[in-house]
């Protein structure tokens, strides 16, 4: 059964579920060192400050990476200026930067050409769209992170654990305080167009926190959070796709679990394993709920129950001289009353389209890419596909537009806006 | 002999404010110095200029050699963090990390070191518990083997014994002595507890209002010159060999 949901998850969005499990593993890392230092206020500023730096990147069209890492980066800096707490802000100072912060991000964001979608990726992550390229270069990164903080480990837990008496031993216990909060501050922009920040925050405080109940050493403790970021990003993400939940939320919700399930094993490990086995049944209990789209107001509702209807996403960035498109389709095919919902035969007043394309247009951009062959046997209900690729010679910046065809433009004829909803993205 | 040297003296922390101004006092091997005073006064203040935490604004530092000296030291107990999942033995080997290489570790002699230095303040046993599970006295004297482990030149202690019951903050005072006679080490301990280095202190530097008295104990520890620094009437008498300082009557 776990091949088969691996396979499932694996099969379906591999890059989200790469890169989920990769940050679920490393991020606690970093994040035990906040928690224990009692700055976990840090952490969701320097995440909100990220996120700030990305929405001016898209507001200035600028390269919206190194302006996140800029911003965090001078944020840090500024815990090291004029006073000699060694970056040891007060709840006061973090809560003024975490308030401005957000109103800037939001600012930005209302000033910038982006559409909703991007507003929803920057402040909540969009790790439905994270490609396995994404996986690969958000975890280089972490690794390189995580291996710097374990060689210089007994400098940053003198440093962590009194930073009076460091300092009076000769370390250079503000510098190294320095590279712990600057490592930390080039992660959370790395991870934040994937993770978004309330899933980098999550990721980052809640698995220490969980790890810390198990009374653990203090090797252990950092071991543990990790090993718990991996249970619970894995299990979040399982919740999501069984319940059809949004992902971020499902897994932020399974590493809160991880506290109150660890609190009890410390209790008595009976106790965690009846917790544990308890949210694991609740969460089986838990069954996708059939909405429609949101497009579908213009019709009448009676006649919506009947029919099917698609709703696509895309994201699309630069990839060398290319363009890297991602999609996401959710797909809803009414079961007919009374018969069989997996294999009754489709009502023939209401055909399903034999094939799925999807054409995009854009400045001085067009082309036409099959997303799925033989759609008509898609089983009824709701389903979720996704996938992504290349268009040479696309433009560097611009607008994308799409919309789903019945099948080549040569041979098919589009599909009416009611029925098939097409959210376009910026470049 | 002589360890450190201060001459004239000035720090602060504000701009154009000195906490401390004019002060001049020694430091000797072998010996304990106690920096005592109300607080606020300023004690801390000195033993962090010591400590290269805060620059001096005027006059000089002197060290004998003229370099810096190994230093070990006990901060106030309430500094150090709780929160960390830390055994005993770890924050003993954390006292070693400031000579270790970049990259190095303590290893198995760094272990065996700490172990020693526990042993050497009677806490061996407790090396692998949770240092936030030990009592106040324990974790003073964890805290002490930690500033012992690399073999301190100056042992520079805050509060030693704020919070301590009388017996461990007695034998606390006596452990701080012994290192002090038998390593020839320099013990520099800032307290407001006069009692208890009353009777072990061989040099006291009185802090008030920003200025600083420095002389032998026998000298510093008189009626006249403890009440001119406490704004108060104090009484020093001996009672059974000890001396015990007592507040004195007030002139009505």
């Amino acid at each position: 059964m776990l091949t088969a949901v691996i396979d499932m998850l694996f099969g379906s969005l591999p890059g989200a579920v790469e890169t989920g499990l990769i940050a679920g593993a490393l991020l606690p890392l970093l994040g035990m060192w906040v928690v224990l230092q009692r700055v976990v206020f840090l952490g969701v500023t320097l995440a909100q400050v990220a996120a700030a730096g990305v929405a001016l990147g898209l507001v200035l069209g600028w390269p919206v990476l190194p302006l996140g890492i800029g911003l965090t980066l001078a944020v840090v800096a500024s815990g090291f200026v004029g006073g000699d707490r060694g970056g040891r802000w007060t709840d006061s100072s973090l809560g003024a930067l975490f308030c401005a912060a957000s109103a800037l991000s939001l600012l930005f964001i209302s000033r910038s050409p982006a559409e909703l979608d991007e507003v929803q990726h920057v402040l909540h992550g969009n790790l439905i769209f994270a490609s396995e390229s994404d996986a690969a270069f958000l975890g280089a990164a972490l690794v390189v992170a995580v291996l710097l903080l374990v060689a210089f480990f007994k400098q940053l837990l003198l440093a962590s654990f009194d930073l009076e008496t460091a300092s009076a031993l000769g370390l250079r216990a503000r510098g190294w305080m320095a590279l712990l909060f600057g490592v930390l501050a080039v992660v959370l922009a790395l991870s934040m167009r994937t993770t978004g920040s309330l899933l980098s925050f999550a990721m980052l405080v809640l698995p220490p926190l969980a790890a810390l109940r198990l009374q653990l050493g203090l090797r252990a403790s950092f071991v543990g959070a990790s090993v718990l970021g991996l249970l619970g990003t894995a299990a979040g993400l399982a919740l999501a796709f069984h319940a059809d939940l949004h992902l971020e939320s499902s897994i932020t919700l399974c590493l809160f679990l991880l506290i109150p399930v660890c609190a009890g094993w410390a209790r008595h490990p009976l106790i965690g394993v009846a917790l544990a086995g308890a949210l694991l049944f609740g969460g089986l209990q838990l069954e996708p709920i059939e909405t429609e789209p949101h497009h579908h107001h213009a019709t009448d509702d009676a006649d919506q129950a009947d029919r099917w209807h698609l709703d696509a996403h895309l994201s699309a960035r630069a990839e060398g001289d290319a363009l890297r498109v991602d999609w996401v389709l959710d797909v809803l095919r009414p079961a007919l009353p009374g018969a069989d919902p997996v294999s009754a035969p489709q009502a023939d007043d209401d055909p399903f389209p034999a094939s799925l394309w999807l054409v995009i247009t854009g400045d001085g951009l067009f082309h036409e890419h099959e997303l799925l062959h033989h759609a008509d046997e898609l089983p009824r209900g709701t389903s979720q596909h996704s996938g992504s690729f290349l268009v040479e010679g696309a433009p560097a910046q611009g607008h994308v537009d799409g919309q789903l065809w019945s099948a080549s433009m040569l041979e098919g004829e589009p599909l009416a806006g009611d029925r098939a909803n097409v959210a376009g993205c910026d470049l | 002999m002589a360890l450190l040297r201060v001459n004239d003296l000035a720090v602060g922390y504000r701009r154009g404010v000195d906490v401390l101004s004019e002060v001049s006092l020694v430091v000797r091997r072998g010996e304990l110095t106690a920096l005592v005073g109300r607080n606020g006064s300023g004690k801390t203040t000195l033993m962090r200029a010591v400590l290269g935490l805060l620059p001096a604004r005027r006059g000089r530092m002197e060290f004998a050699g003229g370099a810096r000296p190994r230093v070990g030291y006990v901060p106030q107990a309430d500094r150090s963090e709780m929160r960390f999942p830390v055994s005993a033995l770890e924050v003993v080997l954390m006292g070693l990390t400031p000579g270790l290489g970049a990259l190095a570790r303590a290893g198995a002699s760094g272990h065996a070191a700490a172990l020693a230095s526990l042993d050497r303040l009677h806490v061996a046993d407790l090396a692998s518990q949770r240092f936030s599970a030990l009592s106040g006295g324990q974790r003073q004297r964890v805290l002490l083997a930690r500033a012992l482990v690399h073999e301190p030149e100056l042992l520079a202690l805050d509060e030693p014994v704020r919070g301590l019951d009388l017996p461990s903050a007695a034998s606390l005072v006596q452990l701080l002595v012994r290192e002090a006679r038998e390593r020839n080490v320099a013990v520099l301990v800032a307290t407001h507890t006069l009692d208890l280095v009353a009777n072990h202190a061989d040099s006291v530097a009185l802090f008030r209002e920003g200025r600083c008295a420095f002389g032998p104990a026998r000298e510093m520890f008189t009626d006249a010159v403890l009440s001119e620094h406490h704004d108060a009437p104090v009484m020093v008498r001996e009672v059974e060999g000890q001396r015990v300082v007592l507040p004195g009557r007030p002139k009505c």
